[in-house]
């Protein structure tokens, strides 16, 4: 189940497929058909597999997530926003970008 | 030349007189402690005779692994258990070593791991989790829980003496199943997804088939060597998940790495969850099968704390305190 692309960042777009690999892979969720716009609550996904989930993101894209932002921003497609958002400006040859982490 | 003597008819060989000192008991306990003395003798008096219920006829192995205090624990010898209280011959920042050695020291058939010797247990464990171990392939686990309530607003400092009061309130040790009114479940429901236990009771075979614990989780806590013990196990041919319900563990607090503060145990579960994928390959993850559930004949109905949202659960204990200031 793909969602409409419109509005999401070439960044925001990778972090959205990234997080429907991670979460098919530690919960019961087809990633062929990811549903990316349903909350992450209704998938399964509690606060200790959400600290998990951070930790992972952090060390994929280089940059700081607090997981309580999960429940704020709760669906692939809403977080994806928010993170790449967050991050701003271009993805840099080391990674996406740089604007969280200390 | 001398005639051969026939041999004397083999006398039936008398049946070697075992002492009851050195016949195995029927179910070992292994707690590592580190800088923890008053939690530890709670959860040594949890699992006293005086606590636990059901245990007639059973012998009980309680075997504390120090592993590195400034002073070894003065303890009160949780009362009708064989008791041993040992020092880790090489203490480490990590809890594994000194639990490794505490698995090789245990003699029952089965045996139970308590990588935190600061979890209580309900009265009804041990004999729970001795009627669950049908074969000596199952993989018998009790639930995680910790005294208190997640943002409750207790300061760290406060926590210890906070532990205290809420076990005084509910009249503990007399009333042990009172636990459950005091404490936040670290997994949604008895039959939710878990990411490791906390008393992990396997056969004596299968510890020595999956070696123990991986000393490679050799970082201050042990990070995620129980949930990669769990995770091994149950990938282990032919073993089976038993889950324990109505019984559980309660951790205290005791000044751990992720008991210190919620910020501290969130960016400690990050790093735990990182090097876990780094060296299995694979992301740490909860363990959704229910398995065979064992409802214990023990625990009052209802026993659990009232189900929660999912945002009301307590962050594991993977690090279990043992870290080093």
């Amino acid at each position: 189940m793909t969602s409409d692309n419109a509005g999401l960042s070439a960044v925001a777009l990778e972090m959205r497929d990234w997080l429907a690999d991670y979460i098919s892979s530690v919960l019961d969720v087809d990633r062929a058909d990811f549903p990316y716009d349903t909350g992450f609550d209704a998938l399964g996904l509690d606060s200790v597999e959400a600290v998990i989930l951070a930790g992972m993101m952090e060390e994929r894209f280089g940059i700081a997530i607090d997981p309580s932002e999960l429940y704020n921003h709760p669906t692939a497609t809403r977080f994806a926003r928010h993170v790449a958002g967050q991050a701003g400006g271009p993805r840099t040859a080391e990674g996406a970008g740089t604007g969280i982490a200390g | 030349m001398s005639p051969v003597r026939p041999a004397a008819p083999a006398r039936p060989k008398a049946p070697a007189l075992v002492s009851l000192a050195e016949m195995p008991p029927d179910i070992s306990v292994v707690l590592v402690s580190f800088e923890m003395e008053q939690a530890l003798q709670r959860s040594l008096m949890s699992l006293s005779r005086r606590c636990q219920l059901g245990l007639e006829g059973r012998r009980c192995e309680i075997i504390v692994i120090d592993n590195g205090s400034a002073r070894m624990p003065q303890l009160t010898p949780p009362e009708g258990m064989e008791f041993r209280l040992l020092r880790a011959s090489r203490p480490a920042p990590s809890p594994v070593g000194a639990l490794n050695e505490g698995l090789a020291l245990a003699r029952a058939p089965l045996i139970g791991a308590w990588i935190d010797g600061a979890r209580m247990a309900s009265p009804g464990l041990l004999a729970a989790c001795l009627a669950a171990a049908e074969d000596a392939r199952d993989v018998v686990v009790t639930l995680n829980y910790r005294l208190g309530r997640p943002d409750d607003g207790v300061a760290p400092a406060e926590r210890a003496a906070h532990d205290a009061a809420l076990l005084a309130g509910i009249g503990w040790p007399a009333q042990g199943y009172g636990l459950f009114s005091i404490a936040t479940a670290e997994q949604a429901g008895e039959q939710g997804p878990i990411l490791e236990s906390n008393a992990l009771f396997l056969s004596r075979g299968l510890w020595a088939e999956l070696g123990g614990f991986d000393p490679v989780f050799d970082e201050p806590g042990g990070g995620a060597a129980n949930p990669d013990l769990l995770q091994r196990a149950l990938a282990a041919p032919g073993t089976r998940l038993v889950r324990v319900t109505g019984e559980g563990t309660f951790h205290q607090y005791h000044g751990g790495t992720t008991s210190t503060c919620r910020e501290s145990a969130t960016e400690a579960l990050k790093t735990i969850a990182r090097r876990y994928a780094a060296l299995r390959g694979q992301p740490l993850a909860r363990i959704r099968q229910v398995g065979s559930v064992f409802a214990s004949p023990h625990a009052p109905a209802p026993h659990a704390p009232a189900p929660h949202a999912p945002e009301r659960i307590a962050p594991p204990d993977l690090q279990t305190g043992m870290a080093r200031p």
